[in-house]
């Protein structure tokens, strides 16, 4: 079955850019929700960062108690605002929800963000009252993010239709979670991190749109480069099966199962019924379907911003390039154990290097090529060279610890630099802190995946590998 | 299709959520899925003739609608190799079943075909609450009930999903061979797998499916003890 990636985008870009957003149920008090929203919307964030704006297009709020608030003109319903309104965030309590959609069906209103909680997760009444607001959604066309969420932040125009924290720097990795309470711890790591996102998404009971709509929008999305999700569970399982398997095709998918230790519920008499777990059965479908398992955060964001800004692996020989001979074998131990391979360099490769006169009479003369402590740019420039201009190998690690000789910066440029000449996968193990910090910017900036730990940069260079050969068994 | 339904309308009507081996096996079989030549005996003699025709060294089973567990209930011989020790373990495994379950109905004993050497898997299918049918494969014995190294897919499987499958377990190696071994035939296991991923998702009423073991060689994939259950 083929799904129609442009028409479920064209259905869900009115969450991402709309044409007038209302937060129904705006308040001025700081405690509740309806502040959040609407502070968020017109200023970006309840909390500032530098750089930080609000939303460019017309913000409305909906209370009838209120002329203004935060200096927003306020209305009583939204059948009483003046101009058009695309978005609705719902702030209201759950007994309202009904009632409020009828009136956004009313006034044209196409898409829906319910940040209220209590209704399929709170018993039969809940389920009842999300029966009724969904019955009037449907029909009029009006599609639903929630509820029990956190709302959409969409950082490339400021978007910030959530009560998250504050819009995390725009970036080339899409996050869809399922947690809310995440996206906020993983917002404020990303700003200290400066890693950014397309777009962040809490999806919560996903009574209407749930993971397999949102990766068909990030598939056609200009700015999203590598999907990221953190799932619990999805209600249709083979809808995100062949979702998945379609968007693995034209853009990486990596993904962060929670409840491995839970099993299958059903009582079980055979082998295989005590063995399926609901994890086990998840990785087999990310396996079939192209996507890329996460086995923690870090994996699911950092493998995530490899698989976002570098070309997968064509094959599986790998180079690393080191100015420390430890770090070299460290990271040769875990591409071995991924099932990377390292081929030794031709005589000739080692040759032509020792006759550029910039090597050390000591380099290692093998895969990983060790350059030995004093490299600086030329050294890192001639091997890049050699490795990447070869046939021999499909991608390489380049691996940085600070001497009191090394060149941070410089190295950093060779390493872009060599990447934007050859096209071929490389990532950086530049590993350091503060002093090295110049120079893990710059890689980072100019889109070279940077990893403190070597294990982080072989995982990577895996899954590139995994989604590579995903994408050639589709082709 | 049909002769498949009435084997489980059979069991239904029995009021049984499970097929007897014969039964699983002879369903397997209908679906091309090589199972290991056995024929079922009522009678002492029908066993001697049985083993006569499909040759000793023989494995021996008794088939009751009371004993889905046939190891725990003792009532499984292997390596019968001869007459006379036929006629010692058609007594004591039918005691044994007696013993079991005093009630227990007595369809016959499974006479089959003991086929030794080889590597032993297991392929299986159930039924997951979000994804529907699910087929399962592992290396048997230790490593699925110690290391549990095995891996799922959704059904049905192609052959070449079902050969990335079998390559993904952690013992892949043991299957393409150690210390002189040959390696297994890969495309007999696959189709194996593949096959039993469409049974899967052809008959919803099949809920679990353990085909344990299923021997495996140089040339061949063969099950040699299936189990169905059925909702």
């Amino acid at each position: 079955m083929k799904h129609d990636l442009k028409k479920i985008h064209s259905q869900l870009q009115p969450f991402f850019r709309p044409r007038g957003v209302a937060v129904i149920g705006a308040s001025s008090n700081q405690e509740k929700a309806g502040y959040g929203v609407l502070k968020s919307l017109k200023d970006g964030g309840v909390f500032k960062r530098p750089g930080l704006r609000g939303y460019g297009g017309k913000i409305y709020a909906v209370n009838p108690g209120r002329k203004k608030i935060l200096g927003i003109d306020c209305y009583a319903s939204v059948l009483d605002i003046p101009g058009k309104v695309e978005l609705a965030v719902f702030c209201v309590p759950s007994r309202a929800v009904p009632r409020v959609m009828e009136e956004c069906a009313r006034k044209g209103v196409r898409a829906a963000v319910i940040i209220t909680a209590g209704f399929g997760e709170a018993g039969e009444k809940g389920a009842k009252l999300q029966e009724e607001f969904l019955e009037i959604a449907r029909g009029a066309g009006i599609r639903i993010i929630g509820p029990n969420c956190l709302g959409i932040l969409h950082p490339p125009n400021n978007l910030n239709a959530s009560f998250g924290l504050t819009l995390p720097y725009p970036g080339a990795v899409a996050f869809f979670s399922q947690s809310g309470a995440l996206v906020d711890s993983i917002i404020d790591w990303a700003l200290k991190e400066k890693y950014g996102f397309s777009a962040v998404v809490s999806y919560g009971n996903k009574a209407d749109l749930d993971v397999p709509d949102f990766l068909a929008w990030a598939s056609q999305d200009k700015t999203t480069r590598a999907i990221a999700l953190y799932l619990e569970g999805v209600t249709d399982g083979r809808y995100f099966l062949s979702m998945a398997r379609q968007v693995s095709a034209l853009k990486p998918i990596i993904a962060l199962k929670a409840g491995r230790s839970a099993r299958g519920t059903a009582a079980v008499a055979s082998h295989t019924g005590s063995l399926s777990g609901s994890y086990e059965i998840y990785r087999g479908v990310f396996r079939q379907s192209g996507v890329i398992h996460a086995d923690n955060l870090t994996e699911l964001f950092e493998v995530g911003q490899a698989l976002a800004l570098q070309p997968p692996l064509a094959g599986k020989r790998v180079a690393i390039v080191t100015n420390g001979g430890g770090c070299g074998v460290m990271c040769a131990d875990y591409c071995q154990e991924a099932g990377l391979e390292l081929p030794e360099p031709p005589a000739e490769m080692i040759e032509r290097l020792d006759g550029t006169g910039l090597m050390h009479p000591a380099w290692s003369r093998s895969n990983p090529f060790d350059l030995v402590g004093d490299a600086g740019p030329d050294r890192y420039r001639a091997a890049l060279e050699e490795i990447m201009s070869s046939e021999l190998y499909d991608g390489v690690v380049v691996i940085q610890t600070l001497q009191t000789m090394t060149d941070n910066l410089g190295d950093a440029r060779i390493v872009a630099a060599m990447q934007k000449k050859y096209r071929k996968p490389v990532l950086a193990a530049f590993m350091g802190g503060i002093i090295s910090e110049e120079g893990i910017q710059y890689l980072e900036s100019h889109g070279i995946p940077n990893f403190f730990d070597v294990k982080m940069a072989a995982y990577a260079l895996k899954a590139l590998l995994d989604y590579g050969s995903f994408r050639k068994k589709k082709s | 299709m049909e002769k498949i339904r009435k084997i489980i309308e059979q069991a239904r009507q029995e009021k049984r959520d499970f097929l007897l081996e014969y039964e699983a096996e002879k369903i397997l079989s209908l679906r091309g899925i090589e199972v290991a030549p056995a024929i079922l005996a009522e009678t002492l003699p029908e066993a001697l003739r049985a083993a006569g025709r499909i040759g000793f060294p023989v494995v021996m089973k008794v088939m009751s609608p009371r004993i889905i567990h046939k190891s725990d209930a003792g009532v499984v011989e292997v390596n019968v190799e001869d007459e006379k020790k036929l006629r010692r373990t058609w007594k004591k495994i039918l005691s044994s079943a007696r013993e079991y379950d005093p009630e227990a109905e007595i369809r016959g004993v499974l006479v089959q075909k003991m086929l030794a050497g080889g590597r032993e898997v297991i392929v299986g299918g159930s039924r997951d609450p979000q994804f529907g049918p699910v087929i399962m494969f592992g290396l048997g014995g230790v490593f699925v009930e110690v290391l549990k190294d095995v891996v799922f897919r959704v059904a049905p499987v192609s052959k070449a999903e079902a050969l990335r499958m079998i390559r993904e377990i952690r013992s892949y190696s043991i299957l393409k061979g150690v210390r002189g071994e040959k390696a297994i035939d890969f495309p007999a296991l696959a189709s194996l797998v593949s096959k039993i991923s469409r049974l899967m998702s052809d008959y919803d009423e099949i809920s679990e499916l353990d085909a344990n073991p299923v021997r495996v060689d140089e040339d061949g994939a063969c099950v040699l003890d299936a189990r169905i259950m059925i909702s």
